[in-house]
C-alpha cells in the first residue's frame, strides 16, 4: 500500500521518542497566565454515565433519557457552561437517582455501599448515617461535605427512615439527594488566590482536581486524586505532574480522547440522522452505530496506541471495520463479529476519517449527498473557520441543487460561484465538498452521477488535488489544521471559548504541539499542567464607559 | 377601540420597538370571566399551546381573500372548515426585524415567540409559552413538548441555555404521562404513597442548599443557579401534588399505549405519529396532567419527505421551479396543504374529548404559526398565524368584522405605513366568525405586569440610544451580563412602551434627536413614580474598534477569498 511503509517508520519513530519525550526541556516558557472564569459546567451525559460507572460499578443501572446537550462555539465542552438544567431534564434525573439508589440499596447489595453495620435494622443509627452521607457525598460532590451538608442529608435520612420504618429506606433517599444535589450535577468551581501571583486567582485543589479528572478521564476524580487535593500534593508542580501521569496511564484516558473527538466531529447530530431507506437500502441503525465507533477506534488506535501524529487522521489507509460497514465500503470483512483492522479501501483511493461514512453522511441530505454542507463541515470542524449563514433575501432558484437537467452536484451548484451573494462563502466551502462527490449521501463511493462523471477537482486555500485523496493530503499539511486541534481541545478543556488574552498562550501550545511531533495525549498532558489551565482571571472590569448623570431630583 | 389593542398585540408578539410580549392573551388568560363549570363542581381550567409548522405557506393558496367574518376559506384552510368559528386566521403581520439580522427559519420563529428577534438561538426573553405556563400551570408537568418529525428540539426556551426538549416518539410520550408516577383522577381507592412523602422532603432538604450557593457566586452563575433550583421546585410541586387525592375527571378514560412506530421525518410516518401524539396529549390534558403544550410538526426549516425522493419540504423551497400553469411551486403546495391537514388533526383530538358543556378545545387557546410567510425567500412579512379555542370562553376568535387593518399587500404598502417606527407593518387582516367582543374596554388596556421573574434573575433594561451601532453595542452588552434588554431608537415610543411593560431600569442617551434624555426623563418623573431607576449616560462610540472585532469574529483568512 502506498505510503504505508513510512507512516510506520514514522509510528517507530515517534514511539521511540515518547519516552524521552516529556522531560525535553521546554523551548520556550508558558507566558504568564491570563485566566479565566471560573464556571459552574454541567455534567455531560458520557461523565455522568462514567462517574456512576466508577462510583458504584458498570452494572449500576442508569435509567434516564438525557436531552441533547447544548453547544456553543462549536463544541457541547464549551455549552455546558451555559447550559441550563430543564424540568425535562430534573425528572429525568431524579428518576435515575431513585433507580441507582434503590438497586444499590438492596438487600443483597448494600453491604458493598455501607461504610458501617447499623446497629439495628429499624432504629435510627445516627452515626452511621452520618458515615455513609459523608462517604458518598465527597464522591458526588467531589470534595469533602461541610458538617451543616452532611446534617442536613442526616436529618433528610431520619425523616424519611422514621416514615418507611427502614434505616436503609433512609439512607436510600438521602443518596437520592446527593444524586440530584446541584454539587453533583453541576460542576460549581470554587477559586482562591494564588500564591505564585500576588493578586491573582487560581482553583481550589478540589475543583483542580475536578478539571483535571474530567479532562483527563471524562469521569469524576478518584480517590487518589481526591487524596492529593486533600493533602497538598496538587499544590506542587511535582505531585501534580505525578497525577496528571497516574491519569494519563488509566483506561479511561481513551474515554476522555473519545469523549473530545465525539464532541468536535459532532457525532451527537446522529441522533437526528435520517436516511431515506429507498436510496439507501444498506443504511441502518446499525451501520450509524458502527460507523461512529469505526471513527472512534481508528483515533484511539492511532492517537494514544500508536502515539501518532494528528495530522496524519486525514491520510490514515486503515480503519476498523465491520461486516455492516464492509457493506458500504464494498470492503470484504472477514470476522462475523466486531471489529477488524483493514484497509479503508481496496485502491487507497479512500484516506483518513474525513472519508469515513460517519463524516460523509453525517454532513449530507437524507437522499443526496452534499458538497456545501461537507465543506463546510470540512472549513469549521478541522479548521476552525467559521463560514456565515447564507443571507436571508437569497434568491435560491439560481442554484438548481436537486435532481434537474444538470448530472452532477458541480454543474448544478455553478450559481454558486457566479451570483456574487452566494460566491463569498461558496468559494469557500464548495471547492472542498466537492472533491468528496464521489461519496453520496451514505458515504458509498460512486464514480458517476446520473450516467456523468464526477470531477472531484478543487483547492483548499491555495493548494489544489485532483480527487478526494489530494483533498486529504491538504488537509494533513493546512496550517491550520494544528491551530484548530489546539484550539478546540483547550475549549474543551476549560469549557468555554477561547478570549483574545489567551491567544499568546495558545500560540504556545502550537508551539509545543509541533514540537512534540502532533501528539494529542501530549498536548492534552502539557495543557493539564500548565498554569493558564487552572489560573482565574480577576472580575470582569466594565468594557465600555458611561457617565452617570444625577438629577437634581434624586440627590438627597 | 379595538385597533389599538390588537396593533398593540402584534407590535409587542412581533415588534422590536415596543416589546410587550403578547400580554392581551395573558390578560384574556388571567380574567376569572370564565363560565364553563364541569359536572364535578370544578372549574375547568385553561389550557394554553403553540403548534408550529415549518416552511410558511403559500400565499395565493392561505390568505383569504376577505376579511371579517364571511371570508371564503381558501384551499390550503379548507381542512379547518370544521373549525372556522373558532379559528382567527391573522395574515399580514409582520416579525419586525429591526436590523436584527434574519437568520432563516429561527429568527421569524423565535422572534415571534419571544417579542426580541435574535440572530441566533439566543433568545433573549423567555418564550411566550414558559411565561404563560408560570402563571398557569400547577400540574404535574410544566408543560409538555413534542415533535412529530423525529426532531428532538422544541422551540420553548426559559433561557438560551435551557430549551425544553421534545418528545418524539408517541410510546416515550405515552410511558412519561401515564406510565410510573400517572394517579388516574377517577381511582376510586386513592392512596398517598408514603414513599412520595419522603421523595418530597428530601427535594426540599436539597433546596436548602440555594442560599448558601447563590451567595458563593457572581451574578450570571446566580441566573443559571437559579435555574437549576426552579426545576427542582417544580419537581417537588410535581410529588406534592401525587400526594393529594386528584380531582375526578368526566369522561376521562386512560388511554392505551400507542403503537411502536418509525420516528423519522418521512410524511406518512409524521402525520400518523403526529395524530397519535395529540390525542395522547388531548388526554394528558384533560386529566390535568400538563396545562401548557408545544407541538412542533414539522422542524422550521421543514424536514418532511416522501420516500424515494431526494429532496426534502425545505430543500424544494428553494430548488422548485415554479410551475408557470398553477404560479406556485407544486411540491411545496403539497407540503404545505399536508401541513394545514395536521393542524386539522390537531384540532380533531382536542374537539374529540368532551368538557363542561363543550369540548377541550373550548378551554383551550391554541397559538399556531409558522417561521415565515414565503420560505423561498425566507420572507418574515406576513407570516401565518391563528388563534383556536376560546380559552373558556374568555377570548374570542371573534374579532370585528371589519378590522381596522388591510389585507396584506405582498411587496406593496399598506395605506397606514411609513408614519414612523410604529406602523411599520404592511398591513394586515384578521379573519374571525365572531361578533365583536361586548367587553372591548378590557381588551383595548395595553398590558399588565407580564410575568414572575425567577428570584434574583434578570432585570428588565429599556435602553433608549438613537446610535444604532452603539445602542446595539450596548444592548448586547447588556444582554450578554444576564438583563433583557429592550431598544428604542428614540424617545417618541418611550412613554408607550414604559405603559406596557415593567421597567425595572431605564437608560437614557442624554442626547437624542429632537430631545434631550434629561427633559425626557424630568417629563416622565412629573408623569409618576413609574421608574424605580433611571441613568442618563453620554456614550461615544471608538471608531475601528466594531471592525477590529468583527475581523477577530470571522476567522476565515483573507487568503481563502482571494484564492475563490
Amino acid at each position: 500500500m502506498r505510503g504505508k511503509s513510512w507512516r510506520i517508520a514514522i509510528a517507530l519513530f515517534v514511539v521511540l521518542l515518547a519516552p524521552g519525550c516529556g522531560e525535553r526541556p521546554e523551548a520556550t516558557a508558558e507566558p504568564s497566565p491570563v485566566g479565566g472564569p471560573a464556571l459552574i459546567r454541567r455534567l455531560t451525559e458520557s461523565q455522568y454515565r462514567h462517574t456512576l460507572a466508577d462510583l458504584f460499578g458498570p452494572e449500576a443501572p442508569v435509567v434516564a433519557r438525557f436531552e441533547r446537550e447544548l453547544r456553543a462555539h462549536g463544541l457541547i465542552a464549551a455549552g455546558t457552561s451555559e447550559a441550563g438544567i430543564s424540568a425535562f431534564a430534573m425528572e429525568q434525573y431524579d428518576a435515575a437517582a431513585r433507580a441507582l439508589a434503590d438497586y444499590l440499596l438492596a438487600p443483597e447489595r448494600r453491604a458493598a455501599y455501607l461504610p458501617c453495620t447499623p446497629r439495628a435494622e429499624v432504629a435510627f443509627d445516627a452515626d452511621c448515617a452520618a458515615r455513609f452521607v459523608a462517604r458518598w457525598g465527597e464522591r458526588l460532590f467531589r470534595r469533602p461535605l461541610t458538617e451543616a451538608q452532611v446534617a442536613r442529608y442526616v436529618d433528610a435520612a431520619r425523616t424519611a427512615a422514621a416514615t418507611l420504618g427502614d434505616f436503609h429506606e433512609g439512607l436510600e433517599y438521602a443518596l437520592v439527594g446527593l444524586l440530584i444535589a446541584p454539587q453533583f450535577l453541576l460542576r460549581i468551581e470554587h477559586v482562591e488566590p494564588d500564591p505564585a501571583r500576588p493578586g491573582g486567582y487560581r482553583l481550589d485543589p478540589w475543583s483542580r482536581a475536578e478539571r483535571l479528572a474530567f479532562f483527563l478521564t471524562d469521569s469524576t476524580p478518584d480517590e487518589a486524586l481526591l487524596a492529593a487535593a486533600a493533602s497538598g500534593e496538587l499544590d506542587t508542580p511535582e505531585g501534580l505532574a505525578r497525577q496528571v501521569d497516574r491519569l494519563m496511564g488509566l483506561a479511561r484516558f481513551e474515554d476522555a480522547v473519545r469523549a473530545f473527538f465525539r464532541d468536535m466531529l459532532e457525532f451527537d447530530r446522529f441522533a437526528d440522522l435520517a436516511k431515506d431507506a429507498q436510496i439507501y437500502p444498506a443504511w441502518t441503525p446499525e451501520v450509524a452505530l458502527d460507523a461512529q465507533e469505526q471513527t472512534l477506534r481508528d483515533l484511539v488506535w492511532h492517537l494514544v496506541r500508536e502515539g501518532g501524529d494528528y495530522r496524519d487522521l486525514f491520510v490514515l489507509g486503515e480503519t476498523h471495520m465491520t461486516r455492516a460497514l464492509g457493506v458500504l465500503y464494498r470492503q470484504p470483512v472477514p470476522p462475523r463479529q466486531g471489529f477488524a483492522r483493514i484497509p479503508l479501501s481496496h485502491d487507497g483511493s479512500r484516506l483518513g476519517i474525513q472519508s469515513h461514512l460517519s463524516f460523509l453522511a453525517l454532513h449530507a441530505h437524507p437522499g443526496r449527498s452534499s458538497p456545501t454542507l461537507r465543506g463546510k463541515a470540512i472549513r469549521e470542524i478541522f479548521l476552525c473557520q467559521e463560514v456565515p449563514d447564507p443571507p436571508p433575501n437569497v434568491n435560491f432558484s439560481l442554484v438548481q441543487e436537486g435532481p434537474g437537467a444538470r448530472p452532477t452536484a458541480r454543474e448544478r451548484l455553478a450559481a454558486h460561484n457566479t451570483e456574487p451573494a452566494c460566491a463569498g462563502c461558496h468559494k469557500v466551502m464548495d471547492p472542498v465538498g466537492l472533491a468528496l462527490e464521489n461519496y453520496d449521501g451514505a458515504g458509498i463511493f460512486r464514480r458517476e452521477e446520473n450516467g456523468a462523471p464526477i470531477d472531484a477537482s478543487g483547492f483548499l486555500d491555495g493548494t489544489a488535488y485532483e480527487d478526494a485523496a489530494g483533498l486529504a493530503r491538504a488537509l494533513r499539511d493546512h496550517p491550520e489544521t494544528p491551530r484548530c486541534l489546539v484550539e478546540k481541545l483547550y475549549r474543551f478543556a476549560v469549557g468555554r471559548d477561547t478570549v483574545w488574552g489567551e491567544r499568546a498562550y495558545l500560540d504556545w501550545l502550537v508551539e509545543a504541539f509541533a514540537r512534540a511531533g502532533y501528539r494529542v495525549p501530549e498536548l492534552m498532558r502539557t495543557i493539564a499542567l500548565s498554569e493558564q489551565f487552572f489560573a482565574i482571571a480577576p472580575p470582569a472590569e466594565r468594557r465600555w464607559a458611561a457617565r452617570t448623570v444625577t438629577l437634581e431630583e434624586d440627590r438627597p | 377601540m379595538s385597533g389599538i389593542s390588537r396593533r398593540r398585540f402584534l407590535r409587542g408578539v412581533l415588534g422590536g420597538t415596543v416589546v410587550t410580549v403578547g400580554l392581551p392573551i395573558l390578560n384574556c388568560l388571567l380574567d376569572d370571566s370564565g363560565r364553563a363549570f364541569a359536572a364535578t363542581g370544578k372549574r375547568i381550567p385553561v389550557r394554553f399551546g403553540t403548534w408550529i409548522w415549518g416552511c410558511g405557506m403559500i400565499d395565493r393558496l392561505w390568505v383569504p381573500e376577505q376579511e371579517g367574518t364571511d371570508y371564503a376559506l381558501p384551499p390550503h384552510l379548507e381542512p379547518i372548515a370544521p373549525y372556522r368559528d373558532r379559528i382567527a386566521v391573522l395574515s399580514g403581520f409582520d416579525v419586525v426585524l429591526d436590523g436584527v439580522p434574519n437568520k432563516p427559519h429561527v429568527t421569524g420563529c423565535l422572534g415571534l415567540r419571544t417579542g426580541i428577534p435574535t440572530p441566533d438561538l439566543e433568545v433573549k426573553a423567555p418564550t411566550l409559552d414558559v411565561l404563560v405556563a408560570d402563571v398557569i400551570a400547577d400540574t404535574r408537568f410544566r408543560s409538555i413538548e413534542v415533535c412529530s418529525a423525529g426532531i428532538e428540539r422544541s422551540y420553548s426556551y426559559r433561557d438560551a441555555g435551557s430549551p425544553n426538549p421534545s418528545e418524539t416518539s408517541p410510546l416515550a410520550l405515552y410511558r412519561r404521562i401515564f406510565g410510573e408516577g400517572f394517579v388516574d383522577p377517577n381511582a376510586a381507592d386513592f392512596q398517598p404513597d408514603p414513599r412520595d412523602l419522603v421523595h418530597k422532603s428530601v427535594l426540599s432538604a436539597v433546596s436548602e442548599e440555594r442560599r448558601a450557593l447563590l451567595a458563593a457566586v457572581g451574578a450570571e452563575d446566580r441566573h443559571r443557579l437559579d435555574e437549576y433550583f426552579t426545576a427542582l421546585r417544580e419537581l417537588e410541586q410535581k410529588i406534592a401534588l401525587q400526594l393529594e387525592p386528584p380531582a375526578p375527571v368526566e369522561n376521562f378514560q386512560k388511554p392505551e399505549p400507542p403503537p411502536e412506530t418509525p420516528v423519522d421525518a418521512e410524511i406518512e410516518h409524521v402525520l400518523e405519529n403526529h395524530r397519535l401524539m395529540a390525542q395522547l396529549l388531548a388526554r394528558a390534558l384533560q386529566a390535568n396532567q400538563t396545562r401548557v403544550f408545544n407541538v412542533l410538526f414539522s422542524d422550521t426549516a421543514s424536514n418532511l419527505r416522501k420516500p424515494g425522493t431526494s429532496s426534502t419540504h425545505h430543500t424544494l423551497t428553494h430548488e422548485e421551479p415554479v410551475d408557470p400553469e398553477l404560479g406556485y411551486q407544486r411540491e411545496v403546495a403539497w407540503f404545505a396543504a399536508r401541513s394545514m391537514e395536521a393542524w386539522r388533526d390537531f384540532l380533531d383530538a382536542l374537539a374529540a374529548i368532551p368538557e363542561g358543556d363543550g369540548t377541550l378545545l373550548d378551554h383551550c387557546l391554541v397559538f399556531a404559526h409558522s417561521d415565515c410567510s414565503d420560505a423561498k425567500a425566507h420572507a418574515v412579512e406576513g407570516i401565518p398565524m391563528m388563534v383556536a379555542g376560546s380559552a373558556g370562553g374568555r377570548i374570542r376568535t371573534r374579532l370585528p368584522p371589519q378590522g381596522p387593518g388591510r389585507r396584506h399587500l405582498p411587496g406593496g404598502a399598506h395605506p397606514d405605513a411609513g408614519h414612523g417606527g410604529e406602523h411599520r407593518s404592511l398591513g394586515y387582516a384578521v379573519h374571525g366568525d365572531q361578533p365583536p367582543p361586548r367587553r372591548a374596554a378590557r381588551l383595548k388596556r395595553p398590558c399588565r405586569v407580564p410575568w414572575r421573574r425567577p428570584e434574583g434573575g434578570w432585570m428588565r433594561i429599556l435602553l433608549v440610544e438613537d446610535d444604532p451601532q452603539l445602542g446595539d453595542t450596548v444592548r448586547r452588552a447588556l444582554a450578554a451580563e444576564g438583563y433583557a434588554v429592550d431598544w428604542l431608537a428614540d424617545g417618541a415610543g418611550l412613554e408607550a412602551a414604559l405603559a406596557c411593560e415593567a421597567v425595572d431600569l431605564l437608560v437614557l442617551d442624554v442626547r437624542l434627536p429632537g430631545r434631550s434624555g434629561i427633559d425626557l426623563l424630568r417629563a416622565l418623573r412629573s408623569g409618576g413614580p413609574r421608574i424605580a431607576g433611571a441613568v442618563a449616560h453620554r456614550l461615544r462610540r471608538h471608531r475601528g474598534q466594531g471592525a477590529r472585532a468583527r475581523r477577530r469574529r470571522r476567522r476565515l483568512p483573507h487568503q481563502t477569498l482571494r484564492d475563490g
